[in-house]
């Protein structure tokens, strides 16, 4: 260092280095917005053969909410964005996207709608929107942009770490006919700490990089005779969850815990049902009188439409994935320190 | 291991894995298994049913979701995993959901297609005018006008309705003729109530195929000895009442098997107090 400022304590660790852009407390915010991803749902409605039951989202796990800040943080480096989870749904940012002057986060929580978490942003010095005013110490780097300032609160860590989420969110029977089980009901990956601050005052940093899928699908079909009637019908239905993994502190006494697991980002339930009669009462009497010919080539012509062999839900790009997740074995790093020193 | 798509086309019942993962070191495996009616096992057996027009199906059921293995399974690991998720390659007791009953109305189009019409049941009554019956499947939106009139709750929906005057008529077509037991505990083949829009009052009937009056019964129907051909008896359970349904004719054209359907029209005559009421012809509507 030819030039600048460097504070080192005892130990000689730098505290303050005016060539390092230093994240400060830029404020606590509450959401302008708050969103749930739209149903895909598609499909006939009542058709005359064959179960109409549930051609809609029943039996489906509710969805999770989408909270939406503006983080003022003016510059090309992401605010940090820690969130205050004092409920038992599990949290965590989603995107951290550049708009104009403006950062904008969204955090989602497994929730649904109901009490909006409180985040606090950190942000670089020089990506304050106004200086603060007061005396004290600010450091500048050689680009005269302003690094430390004793004005403002420096984000203070208390703690982080590594966790995983886990592999599948859904575990066990997926659905009975036609009706999905796609709830997360995966166990919660867990990454303990120390800390004797009440875990409501525990906030976090920890963008969610895992993501889950999962698809039911089932098919049914039926042909036959009853009451004179040939019939026959299919109906094929496709469920589908997509999950975003989520956090949430707990714990008691001085050992807390870092819980992962999901919550549904987005759903959908597609399907196809088609379906058709005819009688063979009328065919049978003709038959009786013409020695059976009738009835077989109306038989055969009901049979032979073709229009029930592949009534499944066609192919198509309803969800990212099936069956599986992304990231879930990767190390997601989580900061910590506590929301008191802030309020 | 079978391929669930040759299994569809043969009707057997099976498994297939449709896609397989590993992640961290754990396999979620993605499996189709497919659960048939067993009546089409047996080939010869089930022309027989066809020949003889024996009420069957062939009900296919297939159901795809995830397994996930420490270990990529073994078949024998793939097939008690199976079990214990319930599957069965045969289905031993088919869930009937099947709603035949007034979903009937079959014709024969210019082009000699057989081919379902969606005309709902008329009844025509000399003096009055005619009501119209509409299926809760093939017209679900007068359907719905007529079931936002009733003014009692039901714990069930009826299988058509009809509105008649300040009475709507409810009719339940049931899986093995069941009663709906809200407001019946007596067997028939068919039942229906009748509903006062004003007063909420209730009135039952239950019907019977064929005649099952005894000849003391009838004795107190004047002009029911005259009758051919009966369709069916429908006995009013909360009034002195009596319906007897006959063919038109002894003409083919006129013979009745299924007076639920009302694919051939067929006519009612009702008592009351042993005086005829009224004579009804029921039929389909002309307009589809």
């Amino acid at each position: 260092m030819s030039f600048g400022l460097q504070v080192k304590n005892n130990d000689n660790q730098i505290i303050i280095d005016s060539e390092l852009s230093h994240y400060h407390f830029l404020g606590k915010y509450t959401p302008y917005t708050s969103t749930q991803t739209p149903d895909l749902l598609n499909g006939p409605g009542t058709v005359s053969y064959g179960p109409n039951q549930n051609k809609d989202m029943t039996g489906m796990p509710a969805k999770g909410t989408i909270y939406k800040y503006t983080i003022p943080s003016n510059g090309a480096k992401p605010p940090m964005v820690f969130i205050k989870n004092t409920g038992a749904g599990f949290m965590s940012v989603i995107l951290t996207n550049k708009v104009g002057s403006n950062w904008d986060t969204w955090v989602f929580s497994s929730t649904t709608p109901g009490t909006s978490p409180t985040v606090y942003a950190f942000s670089p010095r020089n990506q304050f929107a106004s200086n603060p005013s007061g005396y004290g110490l600010v450091t500048y780097d050689a680009s005269n942009n302003p690094t430390f300032d004793s004005n403002l609160k420096p984000l203070r860590v208390i703690g982080g770490g590594n966790i995983t989420a886990p592999t599948v969110a859904h575990t066990g029977s997926f659905g009975g006919r036609f009706i999905a089980y796609l709830d997360v009901n995966a166990s919660n990956t867990s990454s303990s700490f120390t800390s004797d601050a009440d875990a409501s005052d525990i906030i976090y940093y920890c963008p969610s990089i895992a993501h889950a899928c999962h698809q039911y699908e089932y098919a049914e079909s039926d042909s036959g005779i009853s009451n004179w009637q040939f019939y026959q019908w299919s109906r094929g239905d496709l469920w589908w969850c997509f999950y975003r993994s989520g956090f949430r502190i707990t714990g008691t006494g001085s050992t807390k815990s870092f819980e992962s697991n999901y919550g549904v980002y987005a759903r959908g339930h597609v399907w196809q049902h088609v379906a058709d009669s005819s009688s063979i009462f009328t065919a049978l009497i003709l038959g009786a009188l013409t020695g059976g010919v009738y009835f077989a080539i109306a038989l055969a012509a009901i049979t032979a439409t073709g229009a029930f062999t592949a009534s499944g839900v066609a192919e198509g790009g309803y969800l990212p994935y099936s069956n599986g997740s992304r990231n879930s074995g990767l190390p997601n790093t989580y900061i910590l320190t506590r929301a008191s020193y802030y309020d | 291991m079978t391929n669930v798509a040759t299994l569809c086309e043969q009707h057997c019942g099976g498994w297939e894995v449709i896609a397989s993962n590993e992640i961290n070191n754990m396999h979620i495996l993605t499996i189709s298994m497919v659960s048939v009616d067993h009546h089409s096992t047996d080939t010869e057996f089930h022309e027989t049913l066809h020949n003889e027009m024996i009420t069957h199906g062939h009900r296919k059921q297939v159901r795809t979701e995830c397994f996930t293995f420490n270990t990529y399974p073994s078949d024998e690991e793939i097939e008690a995993a199976l079990i214990e998720r319930g599957f069965n390659p045969t289905i031993s007791n088919p869930t009937d959901l099947i709603t035949f009953a007034r979903t009937g109305n079959i014709v024969i189009d210019p082009e000699e297609n057989v081919v379902q019409a969606t005309a709902p049941i008329k009844a025509v009554t000399e003096g009055q005018e005619d009501s119209l019956e509409y299926s809760r499947t093939l017209h679900p939106t007068e359907y719905n006008e007529l079931y936002n009139l009733i003014p009692i709750s039901l714990t069930e929906y009826p299988s058509s309705l009809c509105k008649k005057g300040d009475w709507i008529h409810l009719y339940y077509v049931r899986e093995n003729s069941t009663p709906p037991d809200q407001f019946f505990d007596q067997n028939f083949f068919l039942y229906s109530i009748r509903v006062n829009i004003n007063t909420s009052e209730v009135l039952r009937k239950g019907y019977n195929k064929g005649m099952d009056l005894s000849e003391e019964q009838l004795a107190l129907l004047p002009g029911s000895e005259d009758l051919e051909n009966i369709v069916a008896v429908g006995h009013y359970l909360d009034e002195p009442k009596t319906t007897i349904y006959y063919m038109r004719s002894s003409n083919p054209e006129d013979f009745v098997s299924n007076p639920a359907v009302v694919e051939i029209p067929y006519f009612g005559t009702t008592w009351e107090n042993g005086v005829i009421l009224h004579t009804r012809e029921y039929m389909r509507d002309e307009i589809s």
